[in-house]
């Protein structure tokens, strides 16, 4: 190859226009590729749109759980890694995980934050003063 | 379309000369541009045939908020002024018509008083097909105290020109059909799907056409180069902006699960493919599948419907389709840029010396060594944080090449594509035609998906 670009730019492009590709395409010829590939393609659809379904169901658990316990997180900053989104609490800095799967883990899912305004003087008061009551 | 100096002598005959060459081509295509053409040499041989409308008078504005065309304006008998606005060069000899006559001495007769452009609302014509972007704009120009001409279409637009010019502002949205006989003296294609042009007449470059295209992602996003510091009115995108969400072009999460809800077997397919290979594509190991890509631009789509600046949002002006293509666009190219800029980490760096003994190139640098320094010391100690990417990339290539050896339009197709080619450049340069390119596309995306591949794009199994 002549061109001096890097190899994996060459990648890059090469599979980009793949992908753009599958968008010029009609219907009946996606449909007739996949079977082609050996895929029912109803199957694999529907597949596809679970596992989407899934994200969205796991992300909107996930930020009304943040929400109740008073947690701000920036929502830009989801981030993924490896099979999982990660963020932090905008005011106190506590993590929050979630996958696609429904899972979620992270400290600031342990309780309410510290530093947000939704929660009153004596609800702090009490957490405060009564450490035992702290919900976990 | 470039109009010589000469050419704009008689413009008039030139219409006419124009008509007559449509004419004798009877392309259905064109009835359209032939009927308008008619029209407006009619038009402008009425006007070239009788005087400029009665009264007229000339308007010297002295404000300094005058309008930034010029200092003449023109007040006709009704009160309607127009000042030196916009022109066209398919019609001329209209606007010259226009122009010229502030220069004729008044015709004294009854005249309600002077007004300067200041007490009188100034003119626009937009140009969109898209009923929205339409009637977006004219709300947004009415607010600015504009009296607004509309047309859907260029034809229709020119014929407004060429009935009502000159106007103060002249707005067409990018894609709008028709549009033979607008001249675009400058256009350029922004970053984001975003195209703004500015076309500056030749004649007069005090007289400005303003081609904005709204299909951008975001209000935010429009660019505002400094050429449009001197037209007439500047569009506010934050008035834009609201605009918008009083129309409600930005989805809602709702509508966008009706989106997903309606997405149909064949589109579902399209997207998780497109993602597979995009994936592939960014050299990303065999556990990162395209459906994470596709899960990212969903997730981005739901945080941007929030409307608080985050995620990118789905105006439903675009295919829902065609806006999750675009996500996982970007995104994937932020993966590359974030694979390609991140930082190196202790991990990565570990060496070990003669006596088998570990040690990092890093251990010596301070917690306030920035990325760079970290990047040089690790780079002086030979390592590459990138370097196994590349060498699975470049194995990739060798094995996507090796696979088609035997098929020469493949190959070719892939040469193309790997020098970052368009369709119609790779069929030019290779002589191919755009069923063999079709056929070679098929073939490869076919090759790559099946099973003796370990399945393509999702499944390929590297």
């Amino acid at each position: 190859m002549a061109d001096n670009t890097s190899h994996d730019e060459q990648l890059k492009r090469i599979m980009n226009q793949l992908a753009d590709s599958m968008l010029e395409l009609s219907h009946e010829e996606v449909l007739a590729e996949t079977r082609g590939s050996g895929t029912d393609p109803q199957q694999e659809a529907e597949r596809t749109r679970a596992v989407l379904r899934q994200a969205s169901k796991a992300l909107e658990a996930v930020n009304k759980r943040l929400w109740s316990l008073g947690h701000t997180v920036n929502l830009k900053s989801w981030k993924h890694w490896e099979r999982n989104y990660y963020n932090s609490c905008r005011d106190c800095g506590l993590s929050v995980n979630f996958t696609v799967g429904g899972e979620t883990w992270g400290d600031a899912l342990g309780g309410p934050c510290r530093r947000s305004e939704r929660y009153t003087a004596r609800e702090t008061k009490r957490l405060v003063g009564d450490p035992e009551s702290r919900p976990m | 379309m470039e109009h010589s100096s000469s050419e704009l002598l008689s413009p008039a005959s030139e219409l006419l000369r124009a008509h007559k060459l449509l004419l004798k081509d009877s392309s259905p295509a064109e009835t359209t541009i032939k009927e308008v053409t008619k029209v407006l040499a009619k038009v402008i041989l009425d006007l070239n045939s009788s005087p400029p409308r009665q009264p007229l008078r000339a308007v010297v504005d002295n404000t300094p908020s005058g309008s930034a065309s010029g200092d003449i304006s023109i007040v006709d008998s009704v009160g309607n002024e127009n000042t030196g606005g916009n022109d066209c060069s398919a019609v001329p000899e209209a606007v010259a018509a226009w122009q010229v006559s502030p220069l004729t001495p008044p015709v004294s007769v009854p005249t309600p008083s002077p007004r300067t452009i200041n007490d009188v609302s100034r003119s626009a014509l937009v140009i969109a097909n898209d009923k929205s972007v339409l009637k977006i704009t004219k709300e947004l120009l009415k607010h600015e105290g504009y009296s607004v001409h509309s047309a859907p279409d260029g034809a229709e637009g020119l014929r407004l020109y060429g009935r009502c010019a000159p106007f103060d502002l002249v707005l067409i949205d990018y894609y709008v059909p028709e549009t033979d006989g607008v001249e675009i003296d400058y256009c350029a294609p922004q970053k984001d799907g975003i195209k703004l042009a500015l076309a500056i007449s030749k004649i007069n470059p005090s007289q400005r056409m303003i081609l904005a295209a709204l299909d951008y992602q975001h209000p935010d996003q429009v660019p505002r180069p400094t050429e449009l510091m001197h037209i007439p009115v500047l569009i506010n995108t934050r008035q834009l902006r609201e605009l918008f969400e009083k129309f409600q072009y930005w989805a809602t999460r709702e509508e966008i699960d009706q989106a997903i809800a309606a997405l149909s077997p064949a589109e579902w397919l399209k997207l998780e493919k497109s993602a597979a290979w995009r994936v592939w594509g960014q050299g990303r190991s065999a556990s990162d599948k395209g459906k994470d890509l596709l899960q990212d631009a969903l997730l981005s789509t739901f945080i941007g419907a929030q409307g608080n600046g985050s995620g990118r949002r789905w105006n439903k002006r675009v295919d829902f389709v065609m806006h999750l293509t675009g996500a996982m666009r970007g995104i994937s190219s932020h993966w590359k840029d974030k694979s390609n800029e991140r930082e190196v980490l202790e991990c990565e760096a570990v060496r070990c010396d003669a006596e088998g003994q570990e040690f990092s190139p890093l251990d010596n640098l301070g917690p306030g060594d920035t990325r760079d320094e970290r990047l040089r010391v690790a780079a002086a100690e030979g390592f590459q944080p990138a370097a196994e990417r590349r060498l699975i990339a470049k194995e990739e290539i060798e094995k996507l090449f090796r696979m088609f050896m035997n098929d020469k339009e493949a190959t070719l197709v892939l040469q193309g594509f790997s020098e970052g080619k368009k369709k119609n450049e790779i069929v030019q340069k290779y002589e191919l035609t755009a069923k063999q390119y079709d056929a070679a596309i098929k073939r490869i995306r076919v090759k790559l998906s099946g099973p003796a591949n370990g399945g393509g794009g999702e499944e390929h199994g590297r």
